[in-house]
């Protein structure tokens, strides 16, 4: 009953959230990987109502980037319809594959993943953006016309890049579902890397397209745990306005930022996540689950 | 600095109006409700309504990535029939 909550705990909810969202939402990964911990650690809320929450947070975080990032350019839906196809069927795979692997393996491998995607976002550091190369007529970015253009603010000149090595991104993203489905997380945090390392978009464009391609998965879960009822009002009504202001504050973070700084960023996050991983490969959950 | 919104493809464009328009309206919906047992309102009704509203906004935040599934569908199929060997993607 939303009567019955103290409007701090209503404020703490938003605070969060929009926290969440914003960091979630600039770094292309919605505010799931964030606002579980916080919730369950911080909140003392439990892992199934927190879990609830993240998705409504998720869905509003991709909804509420969405239009800023499709206005502004930086979202190739092109892309995101591409890797959808290969990420669904990786899930789809995942959800035959479940129970065959062991769990402690599952988090090693994807700690592993977590790990060398992060020394691989590292080394594109230094990498010049719109560096035109030699076109390809009869690669699959070209046929599928992938290439597009973005207006960076931070560097006050439009970028154009170009699509590489489809058939990587696309066994790259296939490998993100399937873990993804395995594990019960969001592939979010893979999806990215596996943009940046296979197809070499710009950090910007990668995280405004899964942030975009986010939504429709989250919503998936979202629509199954409303119908069941599991979705509590009370609290996941603060956290949804909250994603959606946050979600604002992201992009226009995003956007203002350079993408050395937020290649940074994210590549913390990464390693931060890759430790969570070993500890609970190692059966040490500090959230009692993933997000 | 020259590819704003006019230089993008009209899915583009129209997907951003409805996201946009879709999650002020859930965004909305949710502060209301969350406004209306704390704006001095006293008894279960106000409460119990709250709730409805805010679980309402909710449900909208929820569909939105569906509607705009489904409109990606619908606009990509009505493309094909109007203009057939144009792309929706063009700009």
């Amino acid at each position: 009953m939303v009567g019955a909550v103290h409007a701090g705990s209503v404020a703490w909810l938003l605070v969060v959230s929009i926290g969440s969202s914003a960091l979630g939402g600039a770094l292309g990964m919605a505010s799931g990987i964030f606002i579980v911990p916080v919730l369950t650690l911080f909140g003392g809320l439990e892992i199934h109502a927190a879990v609830a929450a993240s998705i409504v947070s998720v869905i509003a975080c991709s909804c509420g980037s969405a239009a800023p990032f499709l206005r502004s350019g930086l979202t190739n839906i092109r892309v995101a319809i591409v890797l959808e196809v290969a990420t669904t069927l990786g899930a789809l795979t995942g959800v035959l594959l479940a129970g065959i692997l062991s769990t402690p393996f599952l988090y090693f491998l994807f700690a592993a993943v977590l790990l060398v995607s992060a020394s691989q976002m590292m080394a594109r550091r230094h990498e010049v953006l719109g560096e035109t190369e030699e076109t390809n007529l009869r690669d699959w970015a070209t046929l599928l016309r992938l290439h597009s253009c973005y207006p960076d603010h931070a560097l006050g000149r439009d970028v154009f890049y170009r699509v590489r090595r489809v058939p990587l991104g696309l066994a790259l993203m296939y490998g993100a579902g399937l873990i993804s489905a395995l594990l019960g997380i969001g592939s979010g945090v893979l999806k990215i890397p596996a943009m940046d390392t296979a197809l070499r978009l710009p950090i910007k464009v990668s995280s405004a397209t899964s942030n975009f391609m986010i939504g429709a998965t989250a919503a998936a879960s979202g629509v199954a745990y409303f119908a069941r009822g599991d979705i509590d009002p009370v609290i996941a009504g603060p956290v949804a306005l909250g994603s959606v202001l946050g979600a604002v504050l992201g992009a226009r973070l995003l956007m203002a930022v350079s993408g050395d700084k937020l290649r940074l960023l994210f590549v913390v996050v990464l390693v931060a996540l890759a430790a969570q991983m070993l500890l609970s490969a190692l059966g040490i959950h500090l959230t009692g689950h993933t997000a | 600095m020259s590819t704003g919104l006019a230089g993008r493809s009209e899915l583009d464009r129209l997907l951003a109006s409805v996201l946009h328009r879709g999650t002020w309206l859930g965004g909305s919906v949710i502060a209301l409700g969350l406004a209306l047992p704390m704006a001095g309102w006293s008894g279960a009704s106000s409460t119990m309504i709250g709730t409805r509203i805010v679980t309402a906004g909710i449900a909208l935040l929820i569909v939105l990535p569906v509607l705009r599934v489904f409109l990606m569908l619908v606009v990509f199929v009505g493309w094909q029939l109007i203009k057939p060997g144009h792309s929706i993607f063009d700009k």
